[in-house]
């Protein structure tokens, strides 16, 4: 346990440094990809909403820090995100290799407008705009691209196993 | 009888929220002094060293990628400059004198513009990681002596305002950001203007205050500057490319071409205005 959240701690130092280094400088149509939010997506597939909506909490929090909105606001938006996937996705045992980007397409959607629209609530005014929706469709896109190796990554760090050594059945399979 | 699951999955949701309203609550209303501010500055604090240490072995291939993506823009840019200086060329050679001798005497500093001012270098380490605003990490902060709303500008002219700062690291706010607003004053006519950011930089818009001195297309747009505002008079932020107005309007539409783009800046001085 405590071996599965040091791995996934490092993963997200890892996605923070990612984020905030190497994606400014590989903009495409003027965007980069929620890193964080793609892994907690692949997390609350595989391993369920609980796990998923955590880190995709902790991944948002991470990113606020180096935003001008208010700290939290990503915070909510990611793990309320990848909570919803969580729940609806644990509900397919193998999904098709093309699912996985398009789950983080439709995650990018939803929690670029929950970024939005919380965002409106909380007084960021700015974020309200036509030019907002564009960048969230362009993000998404990217999230999409990124998640065909974000997906067996996060997957990977974030498998438990038990004491024997065995993997554990994937969640929400029988 | 109540699924464990299910309350397990209510439970995790609720302290989802409230634990990001809590933070929300904290960030928004403690301001950078608040606890909000200081779990931000010592988590960049934190990560300077390493983001460092990454851009600088990363930043070959983020300019081979900032080639590859921008090279039609560039061709397209080197097009439109030539035809600015064909045109530039031959107009205003008596203004032009004038402001050769201006820039002379002013020459004598580092910067064309803000003489006087105490500023601290600084380098452009890294760009904006989010999408919905225009900002870039200077490797400076407040053990360097910068402060929030501190002006920032290139050789160029401005480029934005400190909006965040911690010990090692600060963020500037583009001109171009959402967030971002300026006084402008016609350098020619004297007309007043307020610039607010567009994302679409380096072209922006502002709408000129008065009917009357208008803007002119060619124009140079200074700020105005006030002891109470971050931004020093007279420090060039752009030119005015087209204006439009229709008859019977108060304001003009004025798009302006901004002389510094921050995205494409390495080394930018902040200014310590008001002077302490």
């Amino acid at each position: 346990m405590i071996v599965r959240s040091m791995r996934l701690a490092l993963l997200l130092v890892l996605l923070v440094v990612l984020q905030t280094t190497v994606f400014p400088h590989v903009r495409i149509a003027g965007v980069v990809p929620d890193l964080g939010l793609v892994a907690a997506v692949a997390i609350a597939v595989r391993y369920g909403p609980e796990l998923g909506a955590g880190f995709g909490f902790a991944a948002g929090l991470a990113a606020d820090v180096f935003l001008q909105t208010p700290l939290g606001l990503g915070a909510l938006a990611f793990g309320l995100t990848a909570f919803l996937v969580g729940v609806m996705q644990t509900r397919l045992v193998s999904p098709a290799w093309w699912m996985r980007p398009a789950v983080a397409v439709g995650a990018g959607i939803v929690s670029g407008l929950l970024f939005i629209g919380l965002g409106a609530v909380v007084g960021q005014h700015q974020l309200v705009a036509v030019h907002s929706l564009r960048i969230v469709g362009f993000a998404a896109i990217y999230d999409g691209v990124v998640a065909l190796v974000l997906f067996p990554m996060a997957a990977a760090v974030a498998k438990p196993r038990d004491l024997a050594g065995v993997q554990v059945a994937r969640y929400g399979a029988s | 009888m109540a699924d464990p699951r299910s309350n397990r999955r209510r439970t995790i949701l609720i302290l989802l929220v409230l634990a990001s309203i809590t933070f929300i609550t904290l960030d928004t209303r403690g301001g950078d002094k608040g606890i909000g501010g200081r779990i931000r500055n010592t988590a960049r604090d934190a990560f300077a060293p390493v983001q460092s240490g990454v851009d600088d072995l990363l930043s070959p291939i983020g300019d081979w990628w900032d080639g590859v993506t921008r090279a039609g823009d560039i061709k397209d840019e080197n097009r439109r400059l030539r035809r600015e200086l064909q045109a530039a060329r031959g107009r205003d050679h008596a203004a032009r004198a004038a402001l050769k001798e201006n820039a002379a005497l002013k020459q004598t500093a580092n910067l064309p513009f803000a003489l006087g001012i105490p500023a601290v270098d600084a380098q452009i380490i890294l760009g904006s990681p989010g999408n919905f605003e225009s900002t870039v990490g200077l490797n400076k902060g407040t053990d360097d002596g910068v402060g929030i709303d501190m002006a920032v500008v290139s050789g160029d002219g401005l480029i934005g305002r400190v909006s965040q700062v911690s010990r090692r690291r600060s963020t500037v706010l583009l001109l171009s950001d959402r967030d971002s607003g300026v006084s402008v004053r016609d350098a020619q006519t004297g007309a007043l203007g307020v610039m607010n950011g567009s994302p679409d930089a380096p072209q922006q818009t502002l709408d000129a205050q008065d009917a009357k001195p208008v803007m002119k297309r060619g124009d140079v747009l200074v700020t105005v500057g006030s002891e109470a505002g971050p931004f020093p008079p007279d420090v060039p932020v752009g030119r005015i490319v087209s204006v439009t107005s229709r008859p019977g309007d108060l304001s003009a539409r004025v798009v302006v071409a901004l002389y510094a783009d921050g995205n494409r800046t390495e080394f930018v001085r902040v200014l310590k205005f008001p002077t302490p």
